[in-house]
């Protein structure tokens, strides 16, 4: 299957300190994003999952020339706008960006307020240039093509609901029929009942056009069900991916076990909080914070290793294989998640 | 058996606005006791905030409420604004959903907990500040010296919502009311948080009200459940991993909703169909009826009466066998 979206070696940094430091030569520079090689085929998805700071939105931001690429390429559907800064409008950006459909956080937010819901599912076209189609036609066929009736065309994004703005700015995002839909946490802000909606679209527009899609999402059992692939970032680094069926049964990192554990049984809550992006740590950036941890793995950062076919991993002590023997099955408040927290706090210590 | 702690009787939440009255909350009839643990679950628009805020009498200029809200017996709203005041600091405490903003941003955190502890007389600040730092202690953060003189901005969320709960708990509350305390948080910061809340229910002499729209953090550490849809309460049962107690077509279709407890290999996400009905909407019948999968003829025409189970479960719903 072709490769639509080709990142290797990716990073993104980011320069800090005042103005008058940076003349001095004393403003330091900090690593958003560091070493990140991710392939999505045509009709694939690949979920992205990390916690907020872990530079899953700088990453796809970097992909659309929405944030400067330190190193590293990023080829989209053959296309490469490497060398070209990303202020410049036309050339190698603008046929890149042609290829890729964004849908952004706040789906709200990310609609003119001043512009109808016409209007906005219109842009794309003129943005690019594309003359001779009846655009208001365009439009009614981009709400057909999401669920939502024509009358639409003509409210205000303050008149829609979370779950129609979502929907309104995917339409936006596959108007012009792109190779790769990047969906940034599509079910943020909206109700449970309304979230599953957005997701059964995504799936089938997926299916239907072949779109390659990077999803981003926190939400781990919406990234199982959604994306053949997952990708697990930590403060910057991808430190495990696989096909996501794989990675859910048997996590090889210790961070992605903890993250899919949290809501489960398993271990018990992670001690402390990720470090700052100001003073990555020297060795793993995981370290401080890892159960498993060694004295090389806060002395030296961990290469990414591929531990088996399509299946790579960021640490020096990889989980052994069919980890789940770790738990003491018999006494569930022994171990972790959510439902031990239950034993726990319903046991014999209330004083209630 | 105690009195009850906190009962509301038949209580609305009426808005003022320009469009008519917003019945917001309707008709809600609820009792906690002492050593309950209740969470109240809802989507936006079910009217959970507005019932919060007329428990703490927070509620805003322009809202009414109709029936009663009974706190140790005595009627909230038959109290003056001096009383209801000394209540929120001493009976009822808040956790808030946002740490970021709960606290004062230009005052150090140990001022804040100090002043936090005015109405008790018997201590000096001296006495205050100490009370404060072991209560940090308990909460888990190893340096309470260090934190007392910082300021919120200098705090990351997870800390500042474990402050918070501190803050909450140092007033030795009746009734605890943490609204979405885990909601502005990440996965592995919210573990620690809900591990912390369920220690903390030892700490607490009284009850403790959770508002949340996840239901897993319901199954984590409540008896009870209690569900609310557009305003109106549609059941109240008590709480098992399985939630096999709840009957109402809602509950049982949030439930689905939720994705992780989708069966393996399923691919198609649950939905419930519709819309939640405008606020401004009377319905001659059930409140749920045009989404329900369920639904009877006399759903449309009649409201469901509450069916009150020997167990203190509540049901509305025509269709749930009595």
């Amino acid at each position: 299957m072709s490769l639509v979206l080709d990142i290797q070696g990716l990073a993104v940094r980011r320069a800090t300190g005042g103005l008058l430091a940076r003349l001095r030569g004393t403003g330091r520079e900090i690593t958003i994003v560091d070493g990140i090689d991710l392939e999505i085929a045509a009709g694939t998805t690949l979920a992205l999952v990390g916690e907020s700071g872990s530079g899953k939105t700088t990453l796809a931001h970097a992909v659309v020339g929405l944030e400067p690429i330190a190193e590293g390429r990023v080829v989209v559907d053959g296309l490469s706008a490497e060398g070209w800064s990303q202020g410049w409008y036309g050339g190698p950006w603008r046929r890149l960006r042609r290829q890729i459909g964004v849908t952004f956080q706040d789906a709200v937010a990310s609609l003119d307020p001043r512009m109808t819901v016409a209007a906005s599912l219109a842009a794309p076209f003129r943005i690019h240039g594309l003359r001779g189609l009846d655009l208001r036609a365009e439009a009614a066929r981009l709400l057909d093509q999401v669920g939502l009736p024509r009358a639409f065309l003509d409210r205000y994004p303050h008149q829609l609901s979370g779950g129609q703005a979502r929907r309104v700015s995917i339409a936006r995002a596959i108007a012009l029929k792109p190779r790769l839909l990047i969906a940034d946490e599509p079910t943020a802000g909206l109700d449970l009942s309304v979230q599953g909606e957005v997701l059964n679209l995504l799936v089938s527009l997926g299916r239907d056009l072949g779109l390659a899609c990077l999803l981003i999402t926190h939400n781990l059992p919406v990234a199982r069900r959604m994306a053949g692939r997952i990708a697990i970032m930590y403060l910057g680094r991808i430190v495990e991916t696989g096909p996501a069926e794989a990675v859910f049964a048997n996590p090889r990192h210790p961070y992605t076990r903890a993250l899919v554990n949290a809501r489960g049984s398993g271990a018990r809550a992670l001690v402390g909080e990720a470090p700052s992006l100001a003073s990555r740590p020297s060795g793993c950036e995981f370290a401080a914070r890892c159960p498993e941890a060694q004295a090389r793995c806060r002395a030296e950062a961990p290469a990414e290793t591929s531990i088996e076919a399509g299946r790579r991993i960021r640490c020096h002590f990889p989980l052994a294989d069919a980890s789940p023997s770790r738990e003491i099955a018999a006494d569930p408040a022994a171990g972790g998640g959510l439902r031990a927290a239950a034993v726990r706090s319903k046991g014999a210590n209330r004083r209630i | 058996m105690d009195a009850p702690l906190l009962e509301m009787r038949r209580l609305s939440v009426v808005y003022r606005t320009s469009g008519g009255p917003v019945r917001a909350v309707r008709d809600v009839d609820l009792t906690i006791r002492k050593g309950d643990i209740v969470g109240i679950v809802g989507e936006s628009g079910s009217g959970k905030t507005s019932l919060v805020s007329a428990i703490m009498t927070l509620l805003p200029p322009k809202a009414t409420i109709e029936g009663q809200i009974l706190f140790g017996g005595r009627d909230l709203y038959g109290l003056d604004a001096k009383q209801r005041r000394a209540l929120r600091g001493n009976g009822i405490a808040t956790i808030f959903q946002d740490p970021f903003t709960a606290f004062n941003p230009v005052t150090p955190i140990g001022r804040q907990l100090v002043e936090f502890q005015h109405w008790r007389r018997d201590l000096d600040d001296g006495a205050r500040w100490r009370r404060a730092e072991e209560m940090l202690v308990r909460v888990g953060l190893g340096d309470p010296g260090l934190r007392m003189h910082q300021y919120p901005h200098q705090l990351s969320g997870g800390i500042r919502q474990r402050i918070g709960i501190a803050a909450a708990l140092l007033t030795d509350p009746l009734l605890l009311i943490a609204d979405e305390p885990t909601t502005a948080l990440d996965a592995t910061t919210e573990m620690q948080i809900i591990e912390l809340l369920a220690e903390a229910r030892s700490m607490v002499d009284g009850a403790i009200v959770f508002v949340t729209h996840d239901m897993a953090l319901v199954g984590a550490f409540c008896d009870r459940v209690a569900v609310m849809y557009a305003g109106e309460l549609v059941e109240v049962a008590p709480v098992d991993p399985a939630f096999s107690a709840l009957r109402h077509p809602y509950s049982r279709a949030l439930l689905a909703c939720d994705p992780a407890r989708l069966p393996e290999g399923c691919r198609e996400f649950p939905t419930i169909p519709g819309h939640v009905p405008a606020p401004f909407a009377r319905r001659s019948g059930c409140i749920f009826e045009p989404r329900c999968g369920q639904a009877a003829p006399v759903c449309a025409t009649t409201p469901p009466p509450a069916v009150v189970a020997g167990d203190g479960s509540i049901v509305r719903c025509h269709r749930v066998p009595a």
